[in-house]
């Protein structure tokens, strides 16, 4: 069998990694939410087969069950909007894109990786009005590399910080949490990231200090 | 009268656990179900089930663990593993590990009947 992916560039070849992982994610997702309507069908069609044999079915039971799918069809939405809006940050080398849009747009796309590894993901600072010039997919794409580094099953708690710099229109990302990734690999890791900031005109910045690491991506940006 | 087949029900998507217990209960299985891997063996070690079904990928824990977990409890309690993302590496893996079946989400309910009998039939 012939790998076509392997005689990609090694840009081309992280892309699709990154690209797969997201489709990867957000169907498991998708399968998940059928899986629950397909059983709540069935449990429809298990009461309306009852009720016609002669055992009532309270009306708060149809309601509740009617509640459970609008639940789930609301779920699938929401990703449905975000995988669209991701899909489109391939359309244009060059857009404006709002900082916090895209982070969001990242966060919910991956929620459930940090959920399998019950890591919760917290932003403070706002981002809110911030947008800058750059590549809408390879600005994702180093958001999430910056994110997965702490999906190593050692973090309960990852903070994301915004901060603006007055001087010189930059903001700030400033990720932190524990590691348990050996220092050698790492330190390969920190230096693939930094080429990648560099690609979209950023700058990264790293410190580690025992199994804790801080990742600060400085962005050139606007504010509205 | 026919004793029912006590089933628990491993999976952190909660709604689809009480759909489940809901539909094999009408089918006359007396079902129940948790969300973690924890509450499962606490629920193996003072209830007396006839089968767990356990999802593979519960939130922050590997189904396949949480399985060999539940066996060094009880041994021969039969498990069949819940996957939506059926490798063969992982199904390998569990049915290696002890598990007798597994099925694909989405669930077939009369597929998982015909499983739960068989495995409970094995007891």
């Amino acid at each position: 069998m012939t790998n076509n992916a392997s005689k990609c560039p090694s840009g081309s070849r992280a892309q699709i990694e990154f690209y797969g992982r997201i489709m990867a994610n957000v169907s498991h997702e998708f399968n998940n939410i059928i899986t629950v309507i397909s059983e709540l069908a069935g449990l429809l069609k298990d009461l309306s087969l009852a009720a016609r044999k002669g055992r009532p079915v309270p009306n708060e039971k149809w309601e509740s069950l009617s509640d459970s799918i609008s639940k789930q069809v609301a779920r699938g939405k929401h990703i449905i909007a975000h995988m669209n809006r991701f899909s489109h940050s391939s359309d244009e080398p060059r857009a404006q894109v709002d900082l916090g849009q895209a982070l969001e747009n990242v966060r919910v796309l991956t929620d459930r990786l940090f959920k399998n590894r019950q890591t919760n993901l917290s932003l403070s600072g706002s981002l809110e009005g911030i947008s800058l010039s750059t590549d809408p997919f390879e600005l994702r794409r180093i958001l999430f590399a910056c994110l997965d580094r702490f999906l190593d099953g050692a973090a309960t708690e990852v903070t994301v910080v915004a901060k603006r710099q007055e001087d010189g229109g930059k903001t700030e990302l400033e990720i932190s949490g524990p590691v348990s990734i050996a220092a050698e690999d790492l330190a390969g890791q920190i230096d693939v990231l930094t080429e990648q900031a560099r690609a979209i005109g950023s700058q990264l910045f790293f410190e580690q200090n025992g199994n804790q690491i801080r990742i600060r991506l400085v962005l050139p940006s606007n504010r509205e | 009268m026919e004793k029912s087949l006590k089933v628990l029900i491993v999976d952190d998507e909660v709604d689809l656990s009480a759909t489940l217990v809901e539909r094999l209960a009408i089918r006359g299985f007396d079902a129940a179900a948790v969300e973690t891997g924890s509450q499962a063996l606490d629920r193996v070690q003072h209830d007396d089930f006839d089968i767990v079904v356990l999802d593979i990928k519960l939130k922050g824990e590997d189904g396949v663990d949480v399985m060999r977990r539940i066996k060094r409890i009880k041994q021969n309690l039969p498990v069949v593993l819940l996957t939506g993302h059926m490798s063969k590496e992982s199904s390998e893996e569990g049915l290696r590990a002890g598990a007798i079946d597994y099925i694909i989400k989405p669930i077939d309910i009369e597929d998982l009947i015909v499983k739960l009998r068989q495995a409970a039939a094995l007891k």
